[in-house]
């Protein structure tokens, strides 16, 4: 039994991959590694497929224009016309937290198990919700909208700018990491073919769905402080 | 541990961005550019479609305007010519009637003239006959008396 629970703390350990030795030296964190894999992998398949577009379209590009149609009917839809200029960060949000979470069907460790990462995104994404008010209504205005519809709301109002991030952050840390484990577990105990379905339910599915549900969280905030 | 939170949050901050910066130039950027363009031919296409057809419809009510237009001119030409031709053939015929009319009075006036010479001449004939006659009468029996009288008689009858 210890050296399961070894084994476990091993896996769930925060590895740095190296340290750039500059002054006292810098830790890259594994997770930086692989979003760097991951950033590269997505670009080089954007520069494969998105080259010679034509406007009647043909081939891969039929579905690269499907999937680029589907973030920008998703998110402008919730964004409405205002925030039509976010779409395409909120888009890489969506493709970034996608491809994480399912790195962890090839064996990667996902980079959203570190909990850096979803910090790191859930500040961006309340960076988004504050800069979007100000940058529609004026800072005056914005800051007007935390005593709508009443001054007395301003403290729940101040305190969403705190509670809002935390879930974003955790929602996704706690279910990648879940999955995480279960699924350590789970090729601990049979790694033969018994992880494969649990694998697709809880890299494909729930990571997906985790994607899904924070970008549509952060483009309703958001489309809450633009209107 | 797995719960650390430091100064390793700058990472994915500092990555995003640059993977947004990446995705917007070789995914976003051209993707919606061309799909802009595409939406921008559709329209300007469907509005030229739409002009067209106007034009179009336009062409053909001036078609069909000559046409109705032409239809009324051959129609008012024909009855013209048939008018014309009616009137023609009219002089034509009362000409003609008038010719027969006049060729039969110059012939009828010839028969007559012929009729007058022939009678003319015969007359002249049948004295030069009768006057042979009688002179032939008269030379055998000159002195007659009776004769003579008959003679006179004859020639009296004959109107000469």
């Amino acid at each position: 039994m210890g050296s399961l629970a070894n084994y476990l703390m091993e896996e769930l350990s925060l590895k740095t991959s190296f340290v750039i030795p500059i002054g006292p030296g810098i830790p890259v964190p594994q997770s930086a590694v692989t979003t760097w894999v991951i950033m590269a992998i997505v670009v080089v398949l954007c520069i494969i497929f998105v080259r010679n577009l034509k406007v009647v379209p043909e081939g891969p590009q039929v579905y690269v224009e499907a999937l680029v149609g589907f973030i920008y009917g998703f998110i402008g839809d919730l964004l409405g016309e205002k925030g039509k200029r976010y779409i395409p960060f909120l888009g890489t949000i969506l493709i970034y937290l996608a491809v994480s979470n399912i790195s962890g069907f090839f064996r990667a460790t996902p980079p959203t198990k570190d909990l850096n990462v979803t910090a790191g995104l859930a500040l961006i994404s309340l960076f988004l919700i504050i800069y979007s008010g100000i940058h529609e209504k004026g800072l005056k205005g914005y800051l007007h909208s935390y005593v709508e519809p009443m001054p007395m709301m301003a403290a729940i109002n101040i305190l969403e700018l705190f509670t809002r991030p935390l879930s974003l952050c955790m929602r996704l840390f706690g279910n990648i990491l879940g999955g995480f484990v279960l699924m350590e577990l789970i090729t601990y105990a049979a790694p033969l073919i018994v992880p494969l379905p649990f694998s697709c339910y809880f890299d494909f599915f729930d990571g997906l769905l985790q994607a899904y549900v924070f970008v549509l969280l952060t483009s309703l905030f958001m489309n809450e402080s633009i209107e | 541990m797995f719960l650390k939170l430091d100064w390793g949050i700058i990472w994915p901050i500092v990555n995003i961005i640059i993977f947004y910066l990446l995705l917007r130039k070789f995914l976003f950027g051209p993707v919606s550019k061309i799909m802009e363009k595409r939406k921008e031919m559709i329209s300007s296409d469907l509005k030229e479609a739409a002009k067209t057809k106007t034009e179009a419809e336009g062409i053909k009510k001036e078609y069909e305007q000559s046409l109705a237009q032409a239809k009324d001119e051959a129609g008012q030409i024909i009855s013209d010519a048939r008018a014309r031709a009616k009137t023609e053939y009219q002089d034509k015929m009362d000409k003609a009637k008038a010719d027969v009319a006049l060729m039969k009075e110059n012939a009828q006036k010839d028969i007559e003239a012929e009729k007058q010479k022939t009678i003319a001449g015969l007359q002249t004939e049948i004295a030069g006959i009768a006057l042979m006659a009688a002179s032939k009468v008269v030379e055998k029996e000159t002195d007659n008396k009776g004769n003579e009288k008959l003679l006179d008689d004859f020639l009296k009858e004959a109107g000469v």
